[in-house]
């Protein structure tokens, strides 16, 4: 850190004049919500009932045992992790691909920017234009491949709602491992992989020893936006499916919203909401000190 | 990766011809797309406080019914009037009045609202009891279901229409299977319905809707009634009679698909437009879209009552209305303009003849041309007996009708035994009833 | 197999499989835009049209005509704009404090900064609500610039933060033995050397403000307000998805991506890649 003398205390007043529009801008939007969101979930507050009295964790009691929330904690849980793997299998795929300078490269950059730079919820609508019920693409390619023999009605089943929602989801957030991952393997020297190649290493096992260790701190800090990410995926499934059919899609971020803007039931919503934002910041938590350790272990 | 990857020279001159290039495209295609139209940016005057416009927020206004209603309105009585279109999306609708509400916010006076949020709504005390406003004479202009309705409900609304639900079919299809009419029971319906899918291997003989938003608490309620049953006890024969139902048209006789429980009110009109369904429920002011030029089933299809169960024959009733906020600084007005816009000539005007959709009023639902403009009428009338008002529990109906209609998609998707299901919804409907 | 005989299956496989690849990841586009241009009645067809025979603009002119598109993309230009320099003023300068001093509290804030930015928007929903009723901005374009700004402030910070640290000091500090003062040094010398990492900043936070849509859905009630992606949600209708309307506003709503994407797609890559890595 550059140091203009010692450190005094009455030379620190302009950095915080610089901080302060940010972070006091910031403040005043969001943390008075945070404590908000806090307190709420320790009551039993309703905006239709009006009420709004001190319980302490009966929220959190009755969230553990209400089979819905369960079964929105599985769904997010599956589909995180779906995500989170997905995305870094094909975009270190898709990576492969873009490294090398072949031609088509700018193509493909613009075709791994577009699903990310659109909004999620144009996504949403655009899988939902593919997926319909009646002139659907997918379902007219796959039926002139001879793959299917009829009519998939893909967003009225649980199973192929819950595919195309992960197809959707795949589509949009594999491009941001993937450019991540195009600079991280650009950075692996090549000189390794040549001493590698006369050696007699085979492809794979270069990858294994060489690549590997070098991406991998990229992968955890990827690994650790998907998962945000995808826990807190919202917008998608508001476009595809409105957490149908049923519950099948049924994401917490999606299940939270309806209790708190649907019924009315802000002490529970703020309950999940505060599960979510701990399970996000665990996330956060744990990758980055995985993160550290692995750093300071290749430092060694 | 060398150097120039990284962090890549950008000239000032290529990025401000760039985001010149975009301005100009921007420019370019509001400017073509109002060109190609004719359109021009909204005046901004923003009148405050009790000067305002009388601002009323409801459907949207594709054909300009509501844009005459309040023009109408003004010319009467001098009062400037401002409509505001609401997302059409259910839960959104109810997502955003809820913000609205909860917040106190006082720039919209008039909502139209259905059966299930304006009992919440009530319930949280945000919306102005109209009694009081409602002479005698008025009230006697409303025919006897709004009566049941204001005893069910209360008078927080008052109602633009009253609609119900009826079993629809395709008349040419039932015609060339050699049927006279359609089924009058659910035992016909069935036997129907096993013949008819093996006429159509493609098409489903019923096809009733039965997703989360918009389907599975109508179904539920209707063939719970049917069944004989209570639905807010939810555990009587009478229920599970249903549910079992319900249960054997899918999985045992094969007449209604299982991909029912996604199928809602988006859904229905291209099923039954490909003539994948021949039989289905729907509500009234189908005439608009059946017999519309393009459409497929034009002059194929009629309506007739459900198909009756042990308990019944049963469809819903189930309103829109005005509705006044109680934050509101001009009540009074706000007031005025729910009694005037429920009167009888102004129902014929904009539901009547714009939308053809039955109207509340007495006097209009015994007018020979009223009943002629639209046939479902005849069928309200008819069939007063076998239709209820659908919430079931004006304190919380959102929640209520919801939990009835997932307890029927649990025995759907086999999730639950039907035992379990009706025990399970009696358990929930007691927690939220209290 | 000889050598040069591998090497070109590699890459005959290589660029098949990046053709599939870009077959996928291009193909929705593609048909959405396809849509656009279709009638009604074309857009559900059985089976579907991928290459029209006859093009129309139908869906792009009702968008502007009864669907008010016209006042929605002005919106949308006008708040993310206003937005996007009104929060890179903030965050940069911010950005440059966080990266050239440690102070007291330094981890905490910037800690704190990011914190927020993981609290579920429910939660943030209702409260920033409030407040813009309470200053009486629902329904203006002037309200959502305030959420917006809001929105944007741990992206442009985060990002700058990094950037920033990439700047070698010695020209600062070389400004500073010369006798220059601290904002001019920053306005002269580190401002003009930032420019590719502030143009791809504020390049990733217009499209951040531009593709917001819960906010803008509940503060905004006309068209006074409502931005692209507000009418875009609101397209599908009571009974029917009309879905070459869809198409067409999606295709709208797309515009400023596409433009970004294939004038600056260097310049973002870079940009998310340094931003993310750090």
């Amino acid at each position: 850190m550059s140091r203009r003398g010692r450190p005094r205390f009455k030379t620190y007043w302009f950095v915080y004049l610089l901080i302060l529009p940010a972070v006091g801008y910031r403040s005043f939007w969001s943390v008075w919500p945070l404590i908000d969101t806090v307190r709420l979930s320790l009551t039993d507050s309703n905006f239709i009932y009006g009420t709004e009295s001190f319980i302490g964790l009966e929220n959190f009691r009755t969230l553990v045992s209400d089979p819905d929330f369960r079964n929105s904690v599985l769904i997010s849980v599956s589909y995180t992790v779906i995500i989170v793997i997905g995305t870094v299998i094909l975009g270190l795929c898709v990576a492969q691909l873009l490294a090398k300078r072949v031609r088509g490269r700018v193509l493909g950059r613009i075709a791994i920017l577009l699903p990310f730079t659109i909004p999620t919820v144009l996504a949403g609508q655009m899988w939902r234009s593919l997926a319909t019920n009646t002139g659907s693409p997918i379902n007219d390619i796959l039926l002139r491949l001879g793959v299917i023999d009829e009519r998939i009605p893909w967003l009225s089943n649980a199973w192929s709602a819950r595919l195309i929602v992960i197809l959707a989801s795949l589509w949009r957030f594999t491009p941001f491992a993937a450019i991540l991952f195009v600079a991280a393997l650009g950075s692996v020297p090549k000189e390794l992989h040549e001493a590698a190649q006369i050696d007699g290493a085979n492809g794979w096992r270069r990858f294994r020893h060489i690549t590997v260790p070098v991406i991998s701190p990229t992968v955890l800090v990827v690994m650790m936006f998907q998962a945000i990410e995808a826990l807190r995926a919202f917008d998608i499934i508001y476009a595809l499916t409105k957490g149908g059919p049923g519950t099948a899609t049924d994401v917490l971020s999606y299940h939270a919203y309806q209790d708190m803007f649907f019924y009315g039931k802000s002490g529970y919503g703020s309950a999940q909401s505060m599960v979510l934002l701990v399970a996000s910041l665990a996330i956060v938590g744990f990758l980055s000190a995985w993160l550290v350790r692995r750093q300071r272990k290749m430092l060694m | 990766m060398n150097e120039s990857d990284i962090n890549p020279p950008l000239s000032r001159r290529k990025m401000l011809g760039g985001i010149g290039a975009a301005a100009v495209a921007a420019g370019l295609v509001a400017g073509g797309g109002g060109a190609v139209s004719g359109w021009t940016p909204k005046p901004k005057a923003r009148p405050r406080g009790t000067d305002r416009p009388l601002t009323i927020i409801g459907w949207g206004d594709d054909d300009g019914a509501f844009a005459g209603l309040l023009n109408r309105y003004t010319d009467e009585t001098g009062i400037e009037t401002k409509y505001l279109e609401a997302p059409s999306d259910y839960p959104e609708m109810v997502a955003k009045y809820l913000s609205y509400f909860r917040s106190g916010y006082d720039e919209i006076d008039v909502y139209l609202l259905d059966d299930f949020s304006v009992g919440n709504f009530t319930t949280a005390g945000w919306l102005v009891d109209l009694q009081p406003a409602i002479t005698p004479e008025a009230m006697e202009g409303f025919a006897p279901t709004v009566h049941d309705l204001f005893d069910l409900g209360g008078y927080t609304r008052l109602p633009i229409y009253v609609g119900a639900t009826a079993y629809y079919y395709r008349t040419d299809i039932l015609e060339e299977a050699g049927y006279e009419g359609p089924p009058a029971t659910w035992e016909e319906l069935v036997t129907m319905g096993q013949d008819l899918r093996e006429r159509y291997p493609d098409k489903w003989p019923f096809m009733p809707m039965g997703s989360k938003d918009s389907g599975a608490d109508a179904l539920a309620v209707q063939v719970i009634w049917g069944g004989g049953g209570d639905p807010t006890v939810a555990n009587d024969d009478g229920t599970k009679i249903a549910l079992q139902a319900v249960h054997d048209w899918i999985h045992t006789d094969g007449i209604v698909p299982n991909t029912i429980t996604a199928q809602g009110v988006n859904e229905m009109g291209p099923l039954v437009q490909s003539g994948e369904a021949i039989s289905w429920y729907w509500y009234e002011g189908a005439e608009t879209s059946y017999d519309a030029e393009d459409s497929a089933i034009k002059d194929k299809w009629a309506f007739a009552p459900w198909p009756a169960g042990p308990g019944g024959s049963f469809g819903h009733l189930h309103s829109w209305g005005w509705s006044v906020n109680a934050a509101s600084p001009m009540t009074e007005q706000a007031t005025e303009f729910a009694v005037w816009a429920t009167q009888s000539a102004q129902i014929r005007d904009f539901m009547v003849d714009m939308l053809r959709i039955p109207p509340p009023n007495a006097d209009l639902l015994a007018d020979p041309a009223v009943r002629e403009l639209i046939p479902y009428v005849d069928y309200l009338d008819s069939n007063a007996s076998g239709l209820k008002w659908r919430p079931i529990d004006n304190r919380s109906p959102l929640e209520v009708n919801n939990t009835i209609g997932r307890m029927l998609t649990s025995v759907i998707t086999e999730e639950k035994s039907v035992e379990d299901a009706a025990q399970w919804g009696h358990d929930e409907i007691a927690k939220i009833i209290g | 197999m000889n050598p040069s005989n591998v090497v070109r299956v590699r890459g005959v496989a290589h660029y098949a499989l990046l053709g599939a690849f870009l077959l996928i990841q291009l193909f929705p586009a593609y048909w959405m835009v396809i849509t656009s241009f279709k009638t009604p009645n074309q857009s559900i067809s059985v089976p579907p049209i991928y290459f029209p025979t006859m093009f129309t603009l139908r869906a792009y002119r009702t968008l502007f005509v009864d669907y008010n598109f016209g006042d929605y993309l002005l919106n949308s230009l006008l708040v993310c704009l206003g937005s996007v320099l009104i929060t890179m003023v903030m965050s940069a300068v911010a950005a440059y404090g966080f990266a050239r001093w440690s102070f007291p509290g330094k981890g905490l804030l910037l800690g704190a900064l990011m914190v927020t930015a993981m609290l579920p928007f429910i939660s943030v929903l209702g409260p920033t609500f409030n407040i813009i009723r309470s200053l009486d901005l629902i329904d203006t374009k002037r309200g959502l610039l305030l959420v917006f700004v809001n929105g944007g402030i741990p992206l442009a910070t985060w990002f700058l933060y990094v950037f920033f640290q990439t700047i070698p000091r010695e020209l600062e500090e070389a400004a500073a033995l010369d006798g220059a003062g601290r904002i001019s040094t920053f306005i002269r010398i580190v401002l003009p050397l930032s420019v590719p990492g502030l143009a791809s900043t504020a390049a990733l936070v217009f499209l951040s403000f531009w593709n917001e849509l819960i906010f803008a859905l509940v503060l905004t009630l006309t068209p006074e307000s409502k931005t692209l992606t507000v009418g875009l949600s609101e397209i599908p209708g009571l009974f029917e998805i009309p879905y070459d309307l869809m198409a067409a506003a999606g295709a709208l709503t797309a515009i400023p991506a596409i433009i970004l994407v294939v004038g600056f797609q260097r310049h973002l890559v870079a940009g998310l890649t340094a931003g993310a890595l750090k």
